[in-house]
């Protein structure tokens, strides 16, 4: 049994977080490898790594038994290593061909690029791979699923062995799911060897020959596909410590204050939330939880008005804001912390100042007619400073400037001084300490005493679970669970989250 | 009859210009990087060629230093924008106006003249007659004694179509403007090709800037390029950056120009027949705003 790759303690740090801890991940060759894990578990960094596009803080790579330096993308097509990438590599407006020979055309006359040398060779590819698509029309016109499998070609034609896919399946739907495994298998069959990233448990256990579960930067185990359980990589994946539940008051439902009703959101022919139902009371924490991508993000979205909701109702404090724009919806008690502080919780460019302020100032406190109270802002702008402990040298600097936790803070003391009656808050504690952690946690507690209704997003099960008073978990767009802290495990919710169970059964 | 041959053949004359610089672009258009420089470009190739020219008393001189005075200010552009990352429209702009100041500073501090050069030295590009169109008196006006560059400028029409879409640079140009991503994927280095881009696009619009200087007017003037850079961009956007629509764009404003010489002043007054190739790029550039979102879109990927 010979290893197609082989890594040896490979570690990757950025800033102060290790994506990836001293792996040591065997890739045997001519099988199908899945590496599971959840968003954040650092599977994308590791493939990254075996191709080129980031160098391994430490520890050394073997390709078949050969210690190598994988310092380019290049570098790994040399040693056959293809990757298709989540976005895809071609151009539209190019064919087939010219696609997979960009970069290494075939020459005639000298000067001109040979493309019928380079058709033979994909019409063999596409023969291969099933798919009769014509040659002389630009892949612009093919379907998303079309694309894929052109990427899979193109790394062929370029003489992959190796072939490392991320979340392939991400964009299909499940019918052209089943074609590219089809695909797949038949690729392995040939000889190649597929590694794929995945965090959908049914098709690793659908196509692999060995699983890998990578869960906060370690590899915790490389299992063979027919000695493991679901239930077995469930526990793998979402981890077997006991949870906390962090001390807090018993909760006082109020009445509901936002109350979701069948809401759906489709785009691009996907259905992203499904029939979604759920309300959050006055005075209670709801944790919505899943492995990133179910559509916790587009609900979100739907709910701030930053995406319309296909259909179904929103109803806040009893009055439906389906058709409120976002402006209309924060003026009336909605407050929204983003999942993404950088692109869309703030303006980097902008300063300190203008972040604290936005979103305020269309208030009558923060302006005289056209003109904004400057003196008003700073002072209003110092005080969240103060209390939300945020370190930022001035008020002028760059709020880009600012370190990942302080810029989080900003945005939570931003949002938490609207004094809305409502919080959306999506991953608050991702990427920042655990002193500021615990900070925005207490917060939280003590909104949700004073009767504020939040709805917390988060992918941390610990978070999840110590923080709320109802959990939701969310597994391919539909609601599939409701339940308390008390009342279910890790384990379940770990179910739950990759679709092997759902309420009531 | 003769009228409207002759009608056509200032129209020619005037496409020259405008159709060599919006080649220049097509090659930085395609690969995914506008040229917002090409008036200063030709600006400077204009003022060096014609200097080059009554100094040494060669018109290939000077063509071949004017091409590498453009072919300098392409090197800085390249290096701010694909060095130092540096927003390719600011930079475009800045290098018009810096031109601008550094051609004026030149005329007045070593030749002493405000706003013109003159000299009965230079030697201008040389005319191509042909005999046998000679023979036809509607022929010869037509097609007949156009300065060199003239024909040279159809004939990189077909050059620059079949670079670009039968050799192996063509194919990555537009796959770094299309998506850079694909570039790097297949090991080629997306700076590289656009690098490339920059100078060949600098090197033709001097081209452009030498042929109104030595080839169009016969002498240099602060005012000579007139906006042709950006009536080029407008050109570029229009046809895509595709050499045959760049062609077919650079006719139609090349015969607005010759028309609003032409417009009986009694009419009209004479400044608006002034103003159409000026009112026609407006119009084009207004489709840029969508463009450039498009530009930045990409850069993020």
């Amino acid at each position: 049994m010979t290893y197609a790759i082989e890594t040896h303690q490979i570690t990757k740090v950025f800033g102060d977080t290790v994506a990836n801890d001293r792996i040591d991940l065997q890739v045997i060759e001519g099988h199908i490898h899945a590496v599971l894990g959840e968003n954040g578990a650092g599977k994308t960094t590791l493939m990254k790594i075996l191709f080129g596009e980031e160098q391994p803080t430490s520890g050394k790579i073997q390709i078949r038994g050969k210690t190598v330096m994988i310092s380019s993308p290049a570098e790994a097509l040399r040693l056959s290593i293809g990757f298709i990438h989540q976005n895809f590599t071609l151009v539209n407006e190019f064919t087939i061909g010219q696609n997979f020979a960009l970069g290494i055309e075939p020459r005639k006359n000298l000067f001109f690029a040979d493309y019928d040398k380079v058709n033979q060779k994909v019409q063999k590819i596409l023969d291969l791979l099933d798919m009769p698509l014509k040659l002389d029309v630009p892949v612009g016109s093919f379907s998303v699923e079309e694309r894929q499998i052109v990427e899979i070609g193109k790394a062929l034609y370029r003489g992959a062995e190796i072939l490392i896919l991320d979340e392939p399946t991400s964009v299909l739907t499940p019918q052209k799911i089943e074609k590219l495994l089809d695909i797949l298998r038949k690729l392995r069959d040939e000889g190649k060897t597929i590694i794929m990233i995945t965090h959908k448990l049914e098709e690793a256990f659908s196509i692999a020959d060995e699983i890998s579960v990578l869960r906060k930067g370690n590899l915790v185990a490389t299992l063979p596909r027919a000695s493991v359980t679901k239930d077995q990589l469930i526990r793998l994946m979402v981890g077997d410590e006991p949870l906390s539940v962090v001390e807090k008051a018993p909760h006082q439902f109020g009445a509901a204050l936002l109350e979701v009703k069948n809401l759906c959101v489709r785009s691009g022919g996907r259905d992203l939330v499904k029939n979604v139902s759920f309300e959050v009371h006055r005075g209670e924490i709801f944790g919505l939880t899943g492995v990133g991508g179910n559509g916790q993000g587009e609900l979100i979205e739907a709910l701030v008005g930053m995406r319309p909701a296909t259909e179904g109702d929103i109803l806040f404090d009893g009055t439906s804001v389906v058709k409120w724009d976002i402006r209309k919806r924060r003026l009336n008690g909605m407050a929204y912390v983003p999942e993404n502080r950088v692109t869309r919780g703030t303006a980097v460019s902008l300063s300190v100042l203008d972040n604290l302020v936005m979103g305020h100032h269309y208030l009558p406190d923060f302006h005289q007619g056209l003109v904004l109270k400057q003196k008003k802002m700073e002072s209003f702008a110092l005080d969240i400073i103060k209390q939300y402990e945020v370190v930022a040298s001035s008020l002028e600097i760059n709020a880009g400037s600012l370190s990942g936790g302080n810029l989080q803070k900003l945005v939570i003391g931003r949002e938490f001084s609207m004094n809305t009656p409502f919080l959306i808050v999506a991953y608050p504690s991702q990427g920042i300490d655990i002193r500021t952690t615990k900070y925005v946690q207490s917060e939280l507690i003590r909104r949700r005493d004073s009767g504020c209704a939040i709805l917390l997003v988060s992918g941390d099960l610990d978070e999840i679970f110590s923080l709320s008073d109802r959990i939701g978990v969310m597994y391919s767009g539909e609601l599939v669970a409701i339940t308390t802290p008390e009342s279910t495990n890790r384990f379940e919710l770990g179910q739950y989250m990759v679709g092997s169970r759902r309420n009531g059964q | 009859m003769e009228n409207l041959a002759e009608f056509l053949r200032a129209s020619i004359r005037l496409t020259t210009p405008l159709l060599l610089a919006a080649l220049g672009g097509a090659f930085m258009q395609v690969a995914g990087v506008p040229n917002i420089g090409m008036e200063g470009m030709m600006l400077i190739a204009a003022l060096v060629g014609y200097i080059v020219s009554f100094t040494t008393g060669s018109w290939l001189m000077g063509l071949l230093f004017g091409v590498l005075a453009a072919v300098f200010v392409g090197l800085i552009y390249a290096f701010f924008v694909l060095r130092l990352k540096a927003d390719i429209f600011a930079i475009g702009i800045t290098l018009n106006i810096f031109m601008g100041g550094v051609a004026a500073y030149i005329i007045r501090q070593y030749y002493d003249q405000i706003s013109m050069l003159h000299s009965p030295n230079a030697k201008l590009l040389p005319t191509v007659s042909l005999p046998f169109l000679a023979e036809n008196k509607i022929l010869n006006v037509l097609f007949n004694n156009y300065t060199i560059l003239v024909p040279v400028s159809f004939l990189l029409v077909l050059v620059t179509f079949v670079v670009f879409y039968k050799t192996p640079f063509g194919f990555w140009l537009r796959a770094a403007g299309s998506n850079p991503l694909a570039v790097s994927a297949s090991g080629k280095s997306i700076t590289g090709i656009r690098f490339a881009a920059f100078i060949i696009s600098a090197a033709l619009c001097g081209l452009a800037g030498v042929h109104l200087s030595l080839g169009y007017l016969g002498m240099f003037a602060l005012s000579l390029v007139a906006g042709r850079g950006f009536v080029a961009l407008a050109i570029v956007l229009f046809g895509s950056g595709n050499p045959v629509t760049v062609l077919i764009a650079s006719l139609i404003f090349g015969i607005a120009d010759a028309a609003s010489l032409r417009i009986p002043t009694e009419i009209i007054p004479p400044q608006f027949p002034l103003m159409l190739p000026y009112i026609i790029t407006i119009l084009a550039i207004t489709l840029m705003s969508r463009f450039a979102r498009s530009f930045t879109s990409t850069e993020q990927k």
